[in-house]
């Protein structure tokens, strides 16, 4: 017996296909991000192979990319060891007699995460991480990469994690600049670039100082290195502040791995895959 | 239509658009091709209209995964309708030509981010930033890159080319 074929008008072909994309295009951010996640779940593999994997015709640049990349692990290392210092500096002149913790991550948990999926154009600086709820991470903690506090948890699974980047346009952290005394406020601006506005033009701000995150009890319990100044030009709409762009000290587009930092881990027994490691190519 | 070699080709496409094309990237915007859509476009003018609206929708899907970050929609219905618009038009206007192959990614290009951008904003979505300038540059990069494309998907899909409605 003939198999009977199953025909179907183009407009209905069409009708259907514009529907499922209209219910895709309104329906909740959550849910589709919640499919986003499974299908980089599936195709983890493929995925994670695909960053390891130069193209034939770029065969020299993986070379001279590893140099610029250690070059910058070097000076982000040498920027965090710097900052200690000044602390440790200021901390004897106060002889406040705290005992305080001079080594930024001693006794810190870091988490090591490949990155499955990053997400970096325009305003949004985003990407996803094979580490979740499962492995002890909370949100709002610090992701580490290349030395340098790269961004935050923003959105946690059972087995993967969103990080939004210091660039991306809704994140706002507090920091500061060496030899500039006043608490600062860095909002994203996309474009792998962070802004610090609100700073008053008395305070000279040199091009290349490091910005440094600034501690957050419980997350981050010494001063790290987030990006350096890359210009500084006095605010269009208020001359008598500047308007300073920051840009991150590690490279996003190259990044494989990362760590999540946790300061204050809740046991080694909670944390089946926390393991005490060292910043991916780190020191 | 090879449907099994379709489904291969996107998902090779959607991996290399996520994660390889921005070894390709020039300029200070960080511009890179769009081979999802130039692939939408190469089976708009080669297919006939019922599968230039299958894979349309299809790379649409996949564009959205692959590029979008995390809102899903506006690709999928913008590549759709230009692929649909495409393949119709296709009837009339013969597209066969390296140039007018450029040409036409460039106009669908275009028009797709825009309206992506247009429906991303209707649906209170971030929509994809970097502004028109990235839009420009994928747009002109992906002309200049597709014809080259359209020889290798020529091989690798050996479509017969039927022409309907010209003589």
């Amino acid at each position: 017996m003939a198999r009977k074929r199953i025909r179907i008008s183009r407009r209905m072909l069409f009708a259907w296909f514009i529907l499922a994309g209209f219910i895709l295009l309104f329906s909740p951010l959550a849910i589709t991000s919640r499919f986003q996640f499974a299908l980089a779940r599936l195709f983890h593999w493929p995925l994670s192979a695909g960053k390891q994997m130069p193209l034939s015709a770029m065969t020299e640049l993986p070379l001279k990319d590893d140099f610029s990349r250690k070059e910058s692990q070097y000076q982000n290392y040498i920027a965090n060891l710097e900052e200690e210092l000044r602390q440790k500096d200021q901390t004897i002149q106060q002889l406040s007699g705290f005992r305080t913790r001079l080594r930024g991550l001693e006794g810190a948990k870091l988490v090591p995460a490949d990155v499955i999926i990053t997400s970096v154009s325009g305003l949004r600086s985003e990407f996803i991480i094979n580490r979740g709820k499962d492995d002890g991470l909370t949100k709002d903690l610090f992701v580490i990469g290349d030395n340098s506090v790269i961004g935050t948890i923003s959105d946690l699974y059972a087995r993967t994690a969103k990080v939004r980047l210091f660039s991306d346009s809704s994140s706002v952290v507090q920091v500061n600049i060496p030899d500039v005394e006043i608490n600062m406020l860095m909002q994203g601006a996309g474009n792998n670039s962070a802004k610090i506005k609100m700073v008053p033009v008395k305070h000279e701000i040199k091009i290349g100082s490091p910005v440094m995150l600034r501690k957050k009890p419980g997350y981050l319990d010494s001063a790290m290195i987030v990006g350096e100044v890359q210009q500084c030009k006095r605010d269009n709409k208020n001359p008598a502040l500047w308007d300073i762009t920051v840009k991150p000290s590690c490279d996003i587009t190259k990044l494989n791995n990362v760590a999540v930092l946790l300061m204050n881990p809740q046991g080694p027994g909670n944390i089946s895959r926390v393991e005490n490691a060292k910043t991916s190519g780190g020191k | 239509m090879h449907w099994p070699r379709f489904a291969v080709l996107v998902l090779i496409a959607t991996f290399l658009q996520a994660r390889w094309i921005d070894t390709i990237a020039v300029t200070d915007l960080r511009v890179t091709p769009d081979l999802l859509l130039i692939a939408m476009v190469f089976f708009a003018v080669r297919c006939n209209e019922s599968e230039a609206i299958v894979t349309s929708f299809v790379l649409g899907f996949a564009a959205d995964i692959a590029t979008s970050g995390f809102s899903m929609g506006p690709l999928i219905i913008s590549f759709g309708l230009f692929g649909t618009a495409l393949a119709y038009l296709h009837r009339l206007i013969a597209i066969k030509k390296a140039p007018h192959e450029a040409i036409t990614i460039f106009i669908i290009a275009l028009g797709t981010g825009c309206m992506a951008w247009l429906l991303a904003r209707v649906a209170g979505q971030s929509p994809r930033p970097g502004g028109m300038g990235a839009l420009l540059g994928t747009s002109i990069y992906s002309a200049a890159l597709g014809p080259v494309l359209f020889l290798l998907l020529d091989w690798l899909m050996r479509i017969k080319t039927r022409r309907r409605g010209r003589k």
